[in-house]
């Protein structure tokens, strides 16, 4: 049980990993003119940049309208990170550039989505 | 088990009583340990005794240190002294000069203001930090050990640059006392805060200046709404700092240093390929290997470098609404990320944002690499780290006893131990740079001591670059050849791509007028230094050691060929000296200053100064500035690229010359043009000048234009004859008429041959193939796709060798049987289709084993033409000739045609000895009105044409493909194509545009040999900043000139010019022209149209004009100076006749004044006051002298005209004597800014202590 209980220390929210899963079809459903907008912005910027560049934007965005929490990019990152030296073992060195961009992207989300959520929360306070 | 586990955690929670108990002993315990720590890796720092010396810190002799509290705005120790533009080094620089004038030795005085304040601020001010915002100890400790061993901080300490890793080390305790500022907005904390400011300003400014974003960004994020309440405070604090700082800040400002630091500033980007996000991201310096680092060498980033950012990074995993630490952690995380941006360089993402931030953000300019962003990524991971470490414990706290006593101190340990992994090389010694104690060779003593007694001014110059321990002082400044070839002297000296570096630092002793520049610049000693392998400090390292280990002995042999050096004998084992014996004072006098129009060809200027006109190397390059005092030489038609309307014809306007009666034109008849023709069988070679000099439209008639016979000789009809033109073979043309060989004085050797029969039997396949099969030439597996054939030409059933080659190297071999060695000529024709190469190997029986070879090019589809002289070793009897065809990409069948070899002995029939006939300049004196000066040079016997074919692409594109010059991976992103609408010759340009790698597109074209020729093209840029292009030779040295181009302007079409040589033995050139990828994504463009490569006639050193001054200087009967300080000098006339030139062998700096010397304000502050110059300055014009150096012209008797004071006296002879004073007019501003620096530091201190004793007396 204690060790259930490690595993899940970093989500205690979501006791659950469904949980955070279940939010997101709700928000999803409940709050369908937000997704659609930001799906509309992934179209344009996928026409005018390129896929990854929709994609990360589309993820930023997505946790930005429906406010979830941003630490799940954070483990992203983290993950990202993590591979970075693994593929140099390997001698990946292109994909490991590659997934140090994509931690950099994920870091730069989540601190930009942590300081909203403060800036929400000094808005609500006041 | 369980019951060990059961004590450890008692033993855990007793050890926390007691910590908590003893707060002020675990303090003093760990800040003991950081000191222990910062002892132990830094060992030689803390031994008062030791030498440290590498890299940019170099050691100092006391007497070179002591006089550092001079150096203020003007470094006059080194090379010819320059300005400095780091003044705010003057806070460290007197305390170093202070201590040591106090008696203790240099390697204290460095220790106590930067070697071991760098050691314990860099461990124990981010405890200080982050006890601060933590209030942890074993995190602040952990903190601070991770920040003071992290390897960019490391680096920088051991390649010694001691200024930067100090403010890296103050920067946490900057922030430290900046955040109490802005806690408790009291105006005593801002003082505090801002007297360390410019304390770290005064080391480093440029770090203070990145640190101030840090200070700034903090703020806004923590207190920007309560902004009104420290306006005050801001303001206070604002004027403080500038007051302290007026000292480097007012001269920096107002003392005319913009140009230098613009050109320090305007230097490119440095070392892309040396950052790297990954880099960044582990916080690993690219020269970490873990133990002594390799310079500017990539190493692999290490494994557990990664350690660091993961656990800074996991900070972010926890719930934000259950963090404690919530805006602390934001904080830093911008910081970590700002941070890893900055140092990544150009790495992706975002490759072209550091570029942009140099060329759009104010001060980040002064930034040319990433390096200097390390401190903030440093400062935003230390707090990271802190901040997840107590996170990690908060976890552990609410999971249970059983983590919490595991997690946390593991995860305190695991970054202990990363971090000392990296100081474990510190500890252990494996780095040496400027860890460890050095041993300075007892030669530089001896050297020190030679020196030192003699008391007047000269300087030392060091071959190949200064030693460290060689003494220098204001007195006796140090010039490093390696520094001043690249310098001061850098447009004395030609540069070329391909000469080893020793070579052309050695140049500097070749030049013709060598021995006048050493003289003008009071070098009175040449050194060589000390070899020193073991002591980690070659001189010769970057100066011809690698290709030879026997560099000092090749430096030496060379330098005792130099007439103008005599050797002598100081009594040092090893160190040899050289003396320049007639070396000039540091001030002297001058009759006779030239103008010169450029600095082109100075050689030649200097030999027909000194041996037409007998004068002195002393000149002035300027135009603007010819007046009666200057003797004007001018060589005619500097500039070929002005044409008048007329075909071959080229103008020259001197407008310069001022149009009186005493003008002589020269023409040097070496430079008439030889010739050969054939009559009768008889061959006669003559010289005649080949053009015509007109001035105003007349023709100029000089002595000696007829044509002259040289050498003549009956030909044999029987025989084949060859000319040998300076080792160039060329078939005798008998039928052509007047032949013409090049300049009487450019060739050393005309040689009349004639060749033997061929020894190639079947040379040209009349008799079938040589061998049966092809041979396999490189046979590196079993699938060979070869073949060798005999072909037809289509006009004619004569037959030639074909070979093919897919895969392998196809080859055909034919032995050759040598009658005896010496000169043959060599040769065959050859032909490619789809093959890009041909080539031979052609080997003898000798005892050496002689091979000749050569890989061909093709270019075109045609038959070419191969023929060389070789020389057949003596003793050879068989040679054994393979001819090739080579595999490209083992699909395409590489075809090769191969005809008509031959291998015959050459004899020589005549030699033209043209040399050895005196011939020189011929004079003629004309009159000038004083409107036109127009000379033209007419020449309707050679041919100056365009030798590109389709230079203006009217016939389309030069190649069918975009080339890619830059392929650096499989995805290049190119085009090439016509463009129709935007061109400047006839209707087409050509267009290259790259988005990834370099597009290029190439031209072969016929050039001659050692000739002159303007090269020209338009161009023009869309989204594109840089044009370039490359032309080869097929020299035997591959000659290349290259250069990228700037390119002004969207869209507007720009004009390149440029005079080239063709190198010796050059027939063919290549030119490459380019579009160049920036960031990887913009499509830069970039049109190219209307090439010109035109042959020009070779009028170099061949008319010149001289105009003599109008008026008869004479230099004064002596000079004497006295040295104030490096800024000003006393100087002494006596007996001045005339006006005469006055010159100072420092720098060249238009704020060097000379002025009468104000006997009558002596005692008044008037000598001090920097608002206003001295009305005599505008009496005396200040020039550049042989385009380094300090000259005025001094009139005594304007000068004294109104001199009331006793600077001027006139003698009995009606001569005059002058006391007069050189100065360098920022230093006023100097001490003006000083003066406001020290009441203010005054007040300051008064304040801070008064405040002190008054809260301490309320304490009580």
């Amino acid at each position: 049980m204690k060790d259930k209980k490690i595993e899940c220390v970093f989500f205690e929210e979501n006791k659950d990993g469904l949980l955070f899963l279940k939010s997101v079809m709700i928000d999803v459903k409940n709050k369908k003119w937000r997704g659609l907008a930001v799906i509309f912005f992934f179209f344009t910027i996928f026409i005018f940049w390129n896929l990854s560049s929709a994609l990360l934007w589309m993820l930023f965005l997505l946790f930005l309208v429906y406010e979830w929490e941003s630490r799940f990019i954070a483990l992203l990152a983290i993950l990202s990170l993590a591979s970075c030296p693994i593929l140099i073992l390997f001698q990946q060195d292109v994909f490991a550039e590659k997934m140090a961009v994509y931690a950099y992207f994920f870091l730069a989300m989540t601190v930009v989505l942590q300081a909203f959520e403060l800036l929400t929360k000094i808005k609500n306070n006041s | 088990m369980k019951e060990g586990r059961g004590a450890q955690f008692l033993i855990w929670n007793k050890y926390r009583i007691v910590i908590k108990k003893n707060k002020y002993n675990l303090l003093f315990v760990l800040l003991l340990f950081l000191v222990l720590v910062g002892i132990f890796s830094h060992q030689d720092w803390f031994n008062l005794g030791s030498v440290i010396s590498y890299a940019d810190f170099r050691y100092q002799f006391e007497e070179t240190a002591q006089e550092l509290s001079h150096s203020n705005v003007w470094i006059a120790n080194s090379n010819f002294g320059s300005i400095n533009i780091q003044p705010y080094k003057f806070l460290f620089n007197i305390v170093q000069s202070l201590m040591i004038k106090i008696g203790l030795s240099f390697s204290i005085a460095i220790k106590v203001t930067h070697l071991i304040p760098i050691t314990l601020l860099g461990l124990i001010s981010p405890y200080i930090l982050m006890k601060h915002l933590t209030k942890n100890d074993f995190v602040s400790f952990v903190g601070a050990i991770f920040y003071g061993s992290s390897t960019p901080f490391i680096i920088r300490q051991s390649q010694g640059h001691l200024s930067v890793a100090f403010v890296v080390a103050l920067a946490p305790l900057l922030l430290y006392f900046f955040i109490k500022a802005v806690k408790n907005n009291k105006l005593r904390s801002w003082l505090v805060f801002i007297f360390f400011y410019w304390v770290g300003s005064c080391y480093e400014i440029r770090m203070i200046y990145i640190a101030t974003f840090l200070f700034i960004g903090y703020f806004i994020f923590f207190k920007i709404k309560d902004w009104r309440r420290y306006i005050f405070n801001f303001f206070i604090t604002g004027v403080v700092f500038l007051s302290l700082s007026s000292f480097f800040l007012i001269p920096l400002l107002v003392g005319g240093f913009h140009d230098n630091i613009n050109a320090v500033a305007s230097r490119s980007l440095f070392g892309n390929s040396h950052y790297s996000l990954l880099r960044s991201f582990s916080l690993s310096h690219f020269e970490w290997n873990g133990s002594n680092p390799i310079a500017f060498q990539d190493q692999p980033i290490m494994w557990y470098f990664w350690v660091a950012p993961l656990v800074a990074f996991t900070v972010f995993l926890y719930p934000q609404k259950k963090r404690k630490y919530k805006k602390e952690v934001l904080f830093f995380g911008i910081v970590s990320l700002i941070g890893i941006f900055l140092t990544k360089q150009v790495d992706a993402p975002f490759p072209g944002a550091f570029q942009w931030l140099r060329e759009n953000f104010p001060g980040f300019i002064l930034f040319r690499s990433g390096s200097k962003f390390y401190f903030i990524l440093m400062l935003g991971y230390l707090g990271l780290i802190c901040y997840s470490l107590l996170q990690i414990k908060q976890i552990s706290i609410k999971i249970g006893k059983k983590y919490k006593y595991c997690m946390y101190p593991f995860l305190l340990l695991i970054i202990m131990l990363v971090s000392f992994a990296n100081l474990q090389p510190l500890f252990s010694k494996k780095i040496d740079r400027t860890f460890s104690n050095r041993k300075i060779p007892q030669d530089y003593f001896i050297l020190k001591d030679f020196i030192l007694k003699q008391s007047d001014y000269f300087r030392i110059f060091w071959v190949p670059q200064h030693s460290n321990w060689g003494i220098y002082t204001n007195n006796h400044p140090k010039i490093s050849n390696n520094r001043v070839t690249k310098g001061k002297w850098k447009n004395f000296l030609e540069r070329h791509n391909k000469v080893p570096i020793q070579e052309e630092l050695f140049s500097v002793f070749e030049k013709s007028f060598s021995d006048n520049l050493f003289d003008i610049s009071s070098i009175k000693y040449v050194v060589v230094s000390v070899d020193e392998l073991d002591n980690n400090h070659d001189p010769f390292y970057y100066f011809g050691r690698k290709k030879n280990p026997n560099i000092r002995s090749w430096y030496i042999n060379k330098l005792d060929g130099v007439d103008f050096l005599k050797k002598i004998d100081i009594g040092a084992k090893e160190l040899i000296v050289y003396e320049n014996l007639n070396y000039k004072p540091h001030i002297f006098s001058l009759d006779k200053v030239y103008s010169f129009d450029s600095m082109r060809l100075l050689e030649q200027k200097y030999n027909f100064l000194k041996n037409q006109l007998n004068e002195k190397f002393n000149f002035i390059v300027n135009s603007d500035k010819n007046d009666e005092k200057f003797n004007i030489l001018s060589r005619l038609f500097e500039d070929l690229s002005v044409k008048s309307g007329k075909r071959n014809s080229f103008l020259d306007n001197k407008t310069a010359l001022l149009g009186n009666n005493n003008i002589s034109i020269y023409a040097n008849k070496k430079k008439d043009t030889l010739y050969y023709s054939v009559k009768n069988n008889e061959i006669f070679f003559y010289t005649k000048e080949n053009g015509e000099l007109l001035l105003n439209g007349e023709k100029i008639n000089f002595q000696n234009d007829e044509k002259e016979i040289v050498s003549k000789k009956v030909l044999d009809p029987a025989k084949e004859y060859y000319l040998n033109n300076n080792n160039v073979y060329s078939l005798l043309n008998q039928q052509g008429g007047e032949q013409k060989l090049g300049l009487v004085g450019e060739s050393s050797l005309i040689e009349l041959c004639s060749v033997g029969d061929n020894f190639i039997k079947n040379a040209s396949f009349q008799d079938g193939l040589w061998g049966e099969n092809v041979g396999d030439c490189h046979r590196y597996d079993d699938n060979p796709i070869l073949d060798m054939k005999l072909k037809t030409y289509a006009e004619n059933s004569e037959q030639y060798l074909q070979l093919e080659a897919t895969r392998h190297m196809a080859c055909a071999v034919k032995k050759i049987e040598i009658k005896k060695g010496g000169r043959h000529l060599f040769g065959f024709d050859y032909r490619g289709v789809d093959a890009e190469n041909a080539g031979y190997h052609l080997s003898f029986d000798d005892e050496n084993g002689t091979v000749i070879k050569n890989k061909f090019n093709l270019d075109s589809q045609g038959w070419n033409h191969f023929e060389e002289v070789v020389n057949v070793p003596v003793g050879s009897e068989l040679a054994k000739l393979h001819v090739y065809a080579y595999e490209t990409d083992k699909l395409k069948n590489n075809i090769v045609g191969y005809d008509n070899f031959f291998l015959k002995k050459i004899i020589s029939e005549e030699r033209v000895e043209k040399q050895e006939r005196e011939r020189g300049f011929d004079k003629i004196q004309i009159a000038l009105s004083d409107k036109e000066k127009v000379f033209e040079y007419y020449n309707n016997k050679d041919q100056y044409e365009n030798v590109i074919e389709n230079h203006s692409f009217e016939e389309g594109l030069w190649q069918e493909k975009v080339g890619n010059c830059h392929r650096y991976d499989e995805n290049p992103v190119l085009a090439m194509k016509i463009n129709k609408a935007k061109r400047t010759d006839g209707t087409q340009s050509l267009q290259l545009e790259a988005t990834r790698h370099t597009a290029c597109s190439k031209k072969t074209f016929p050039i001659n040999e050692k000739k002159n020729y303007l090269f020209s093209f338009d161009y023009q840029g869309e989204n594109s900043k840089k044009a370039g292009y490359y032309i080869k030779f097929n020299d035997k040295e591959k000659t290349v000139i290259n250069e990228k181009i700037e390119i002004e302007g969207d869209n507007k079409w720009n004009r390149f010019e440029k005079e080239i040589k063709t190198p010796t033995g050059a027939t063919k050139a290549s030119l490459h022209v380019y579009a160049y990828e920036s960031d990887k994504k913009e499509n830069n463009i970039v049109r190219y149209d209307n090439f010109s490569l035109t042959q020009l006639p070779d009028l170099e050193d061949k008319y010149y004009v001289v105009e003599k001054a109008q008026v008869d200087l004479k230099n004064p009967k002596k000079i004497e100076f006295r040295t104030v300080n490096p800024t000003k000098k006393t100087v002494y006339v006596k007996g001045a006749e005339t006006g005469f030139f006055l010159v100072m062998n420092e720098s060249y700096h238009k704020q060097w004044c000379l002025n009468l010397a104000d006997r009558d304000s002596k005692k008044s502050l008037r000598k001090w006051f920097p608002f206003k110059k001295a009305n005599e300055t505008k009496k005396v014009n200040h020039y550049k002298l042989n385009d380094f150096l300090n000259a005025w012209y001094v009139d005594p008797v304007s000068l004294c005209r109104n001199s009331s004071g006793g600077e001027c006296k006139k003698n009995a002879d009606g001569s005059y004597d002058l006391e007069m004073k050189i100065e360098f007019w920022p230093q006023r501003w100097f001490y003006f800014g000083l003066t406001i620096s020290s009441v203010t530091l005054i007040i300051l201190f008064g304040y801070l202590i008064g405040t002190y004793f008054k809260s301490k007396k309320y304490e009580r």
